[in-house]
């Protein structure tokens, strides 16, 4: 793989006042992914995760803001961009999908008007039969039947599946060099989740783009991703290959993770589970933030562990890492 | 043994009447037609006691609308469901009114299930308090040890729905239903809106719940993993239809019905690395047409003619077995 | 953007005080709601503070008309803002019309809210035929102007306050029935109502325990603004003539009774009632703006 990382996100700070006090979103977390490269952003509710997707596209609404760290898109740091540069790169070069398709679709706009509009916004002088054929072949490309009737349709004739392609396509309309989605399959039923991360996989061998796929399963990390990052409570926990976090975790919270699922577990006896909830943003424990929940965990971990590399590429935040292979 | 909960031919249909406006149009000339989605189609399920049915399949397939009518909140449009053996419709006064507690549900959004504006004891000790089963007096207590029993601190009664999280409330849901002491709980993906460390959690309230209470379960879920590791059984649906039914570990090991092979197949595994993922050709089609003879045949690798003219009967292929697939057939 | 993981609070936060507390946030609706109780309060206590009853004949004296602001008594008490052409003292004519204005503005609210609110909730919960009937009705008393509406009920019913109510209370509790209709729709087909059904509890139970409270937050947003509509409305017929009787002036028709004299110079005797009807409105559309904002639940979470 090419050596310099499409995206390095370093120490990123994301916070936001609220009534309660200053809730720190994300508390210094760092990644790279690099072209052609799959990284999985593991993270439950709470954990920041969708914060950093939006921090990269810019777009925290305020009082959010990026309180501090750097985040270079092919060495420029796009936390210091004017907005215009912002907006010239922001679905031509770096583009996201969202859980919700309607956060990309406008309900009141035909697809092919928004298809155009967003084909046309970054290249003004191209011909309106141009832009249509290029439509046409966007929807085609993530496996829409009859591309040409449907686009004249409105996103609320569409089903939540075709709705969600529909915003796939419209994300990769300009070939993007990175592309952050944010749980675009969970509310998806199997089947089509198997279509749109076969319609991602391919982008991602044909055009090197490097994706980031942001969600809590780790079944779906498991058959997409080549590295997986670990967030907890703001923080990376965890990060290395897929292989070494799968078979080899060492946070007590990765191993949680990967022990609670169902597939792992003997069928009818209760699943071994992370006892109590996440800690509230307003009301974190001193030092580790999971030590509360943890069974490890002693008077060492009143002090916030630094995260550090454990082995070749792997990194943990922690004092008592998990040693022993994990059971398959 | 007679069921706990039996659902015989259950048929349910949903027409989008045409108002005086469509009406016109349609004298007028105008291609306007009565839509109507058959949700249920000819379902046969029973539940037994203690038992944990899983029912899976995607959206559309009319696995929700099938718990709705077999908790009773909606009616069927052809078919009957049996309560004990007996039939629940033809059921008056007190007998009526303990079928119909006996049959609860679990809802799968929990900011929407529980009714902002009360507070979580009276959201759990209405039911009881009217129904008779616990005097107004001791609500208190009772609402206590039933949130004990889900997991969440009694002092939490005098708090509102907006006040906890989304596992919290799920499980403020189960105390609602259990406070009427019901035999079988139909859960409509009651883990699907939760993370994944908060859903073990939860599913272990409800296997652990099994076994102190000795409840029956019917599960509806999406999710391949869930549903194996807590049914005993599995129906599998597809466009209003059940397909294949059987015992969890024969369904997962050796799956039939082609369409059950496909969802397990693509459903993404933590040990399967570096999947290439190869979808289903086609679309899943639209309940408001779906395809004359068998429903999957659009879609199925092995369809012949017959497939496309008559849909095939749900036939029994081993012990505890059905599966509805003209591949059956062949010797 | 949410943050998912909420806090639990340690003790019960009513839903009511999370209202309050979001409603703060804003300082010009909190000034708009201090206003508010200010006004209130001084017509509520107007026979304590006003200087002078202005409905009591015997203590007027024409010879005291048209004074202007400042002016004296002959037994020393102060015209703080003048008087009228009856004599009498503007500030207590003023506290007195605001009492009139606001019980006549709040009690058609009310009514009308409990007519309203009746009639959407029936039509959203039987549905069909009767829902489709009771809008119609609904639409055709919307496409009237409410001015025209009211000034034909007063011309054929004559004037005093119970029929002024009446021609309010006929005007507003169109709004009412459809929000709470659109609401109660919605509501509906929650998961909660759902939960009820299963756990077997009586429809009446249903709707007035579980689906009442719940489409309450869109009509107190209507309230506000209806009320401050409302006031306006009896303040415009009153001008007009056709409102209520001399004999109990509200702020509407003391501003009509000054018109006469702006030309004149004397212009405090329109002024100074037709400023206090501003502030009370404004007063109230400011906190109403606000409870809109805090209660548009897409705003939220």
């Amino acid at each position: 793989m090419s050596a310099e990382p499409t995206l390095f996100v370093d120490g990123l700070e994301v916070q936001f006042p609220t009534r309660a006090g200053i809730v720190r979103a994300v508390d210094g977390v760092s990644l790279a992914v690099r072209p052609g490269e799959v990284l999985g952003l593991v993270g439950e509710s709470g954990s920041g995760k969708t914060m950093i997707g939006l921090s990269v596209i810019r777009l925290i609404d305020p009082p959010g803001r990026i309180a501090a760290g750097h985040i270079l898109f092919r060495g420029e740091d796009l936390t210091r961009l004017p907005e215009p540069r912002m907006r010239a790169l922001r679905g031509v070069r770096i583009a996201m999908m969202f859980q919700d398709p309607m956060m990309t679709l406008n309900p009141v706009l035909r697809l092919d008007t928004q298809i155009v509009e967003a084909l046309t916004a970054h290249v003004p002088r191209m011909a309106a039969a141009e832009a249509r054929r290029r439509a046409v072949a966007a929807l085609a490309r993530v496996g829409i039947p009859s591309p040409e009737e449907r686009l004249r349709a409105y996103p609320h004739q569409l089903s939540g599946g075709m709705r969600q392609r529909v915003a796939i396509a419209i994300a990769l309309l300009h070939r993007p060099e990175l592309l952050i989605a944010d749980e675009p399959t969970t509310a998806l039923d199997v089947t089509i989740q198997a279509q749109i991360l076969s319609e991602v996989q391919g982008l991602c061998r044909e055009y090197g783009t490097a994706l980031i796929w942001i969600t809590h399963d780790l079944s779906v990390v498991a058959g997409l991703a080549d590295s997986v990052v670990v967030l907890y409570a703001g923080q990376v926990v965890e990060s290395g290959p897929l292989g070494d976090i799968l078979d080899r975790a060492m946070h007590p919270y990765t191993r949680g993770l990967i022990d609670s699922v169902p597939s792992r577990n003997r069928r009818g006896v209760p699943l071994r589970q992370i006892a109590g909830m996440a800690p509230s943003p307003l009301d974190l424990p001193s030092g580790c933030r999971f030590r509360e929940r943890c069974g490890r965990a002693d008077a060492a971990c009143l002090a916030m562990p630094e995260l550090a590399e454990a082995a070749p590429g792997h990194a943990v935040r922690c004092f008592h890492p998990v040693r022993d292979a994990a059971p398959a | 043994m007679t069921p706990l909960l039996e659902c015989r031919g259950i048929s349910k249909r949903f027409t989008k009447r045409l108002d005086l406006a469509a009406k016109l149009a349609r004298g007028l000339g105008a291609a306007v037609a009565e839509e109507t989605v058959v949700a249920v189609d000819r379902v046969d399920l029973a539940v037994h006691e203690r038992e944990v049915v899983g029912l899976v399949g995607e959206s559309g397939c009319g696995k929700s609308t099938l718990g709705r009518i077999a908790v009773g909140v909606l009616p069927p449009d052809q078919g009957q469901v049996l309560y004990r053996g007996r039939r629940r419709d033809t059921l008056k006064g007190e007998a009526a009114v303990a079928a119909a507690l006996a049959v609860q549900m679990i809802f799968q959004n929990p900011f929407a299930s529980l009714n902002p504006r009360l507070r979580v004891r009276d959201i759990v000790g209405e039911a009881p308090v009217y129904h008779g089963i616990v005097a107004r007096r001791d609500a208190g207590s009772y609402v206590a040890e039933l949130l004990r029993r889900v997991g969440l601190d009694p002092a939490y009664a005098d708090r509102y729905p907006h006040q906890f999280s989304g596992g919290q409330r799920q499980r403020i849901g189960i105390a609602r239903a259990l406070a009427v002491k019901p035999e079988l709980i139909v859960c409509d993906e009651a883990v699907a809106a939760l993370d994944v460390s908060i859903q073990a959690q939860v599913l272990n309230v409800f296997i652990r719940l099994r076994e102190e209470l000795g409840l029956a379960y019917l599960f509806i879920s999406h999710d391949l993993g869930v549903v194996e590791h807590i049914s005993d059984r599995v129906a599998v649906m597809y466009l209003g239809r059940i397909v294949e039914m059987a015992p969890t570990e024969e369904l997962f090991a050796a799956p039939n019905h082609p369409y059950t092979r496909a969802l397990i197949a693509e459903a993404p595994r933590l040990d399967r690395r570096g999947q290439s993922y190869a979808p289903i050709v086609g679309e899943i089609p639209s309940p408001l047409d779906p395809p004359r003879g068998c429903h999957f045949h659009p879609r199925c690798r092995h369809a012949m003619d017959r497939c496309r003219q008559e849909a095939p009967a749900l036939r029994q292929i081993a012990r505890g077995r059905v599966s509805a697939c003209h591949l059956n057939d062949q010797p | 953007m949410s943050l998912a993981a909420a806090p639990v609070d340690r003790r019960a936060e009513t839903p009511w005080r999370r209202l309050l507390a979001e409603f703060a946030g804003s300082r010009l609706a909190v000034l708009g709601l201090a206003l508010f109780v200010i006004i209130l309060s001084l017509a509520l206590l107007a026979p304590l503070v006003a200087p002078q009853d202005p409905y009591d004949l015997a203590k007027l004296d024409l010879l005291d008309s048209r004074l202007p602001p400042g002016s004296h008594a002959a037994d020393g008490m102060l015209y703080a803002l003048g008087t009228d052409d009856q004599g009498r003292d503007l500030f207590s004519a003023i506290l007195y019309g605001l009492r009139t204005s606001l019980w006549v503005g709040a009690g058609s609210a009310v009514v009308a809210l409990a007519i309203g609110a009746a009639v959407g909730m029936v039509a959203a919960y039987a549905g069909g035929r009767l829902d489709a009937f009771l809008m119609r009705i609904v639409d055709i008393q919307l496409s009237f102007p409410a001015i025209l509406v009211a000034l034909i009920l007063l011309a054929l019913l004559g004037r005093g306050v119970g029929k002024i109510l009446l021609a309010l209370v006929t005007v507003q509790w169109a709004y009412y029935a459809r929000t709470v209709r659109g609401t109660a729709l919605v509501e509906r087909q929650r998961e909660y109502v759902e939960a009820a059904r299963c756990l077997a509890l009586p429809t009446h139970r249903i709707v007035f325990r579980h689906l009442l409270p719940n489409c309450l937050p869109p009509l107190i947003v209507v309230v506000t603004v209806q009320v401050a509509h409302a006031i306006a409305l009896e303040a415009t017929l009153s001008f007009l003539g056709i409102g209520l009787p001399v004999t109990q002036p509200s702020l509407g028709l003391l501003v009509a009774n000054g018109y006469q004299y702006m030309l004149s110079g004397d212009y405090w005797i329109s002024f100074f009632p037709g400023f206090a009807l501003l502030l009370l409105i404004v007063s109230i559309n400011l906190a109403g703006d606000r409870l809109r904002d805090v209660l548009n639940p897409r705003l939220r979470r």
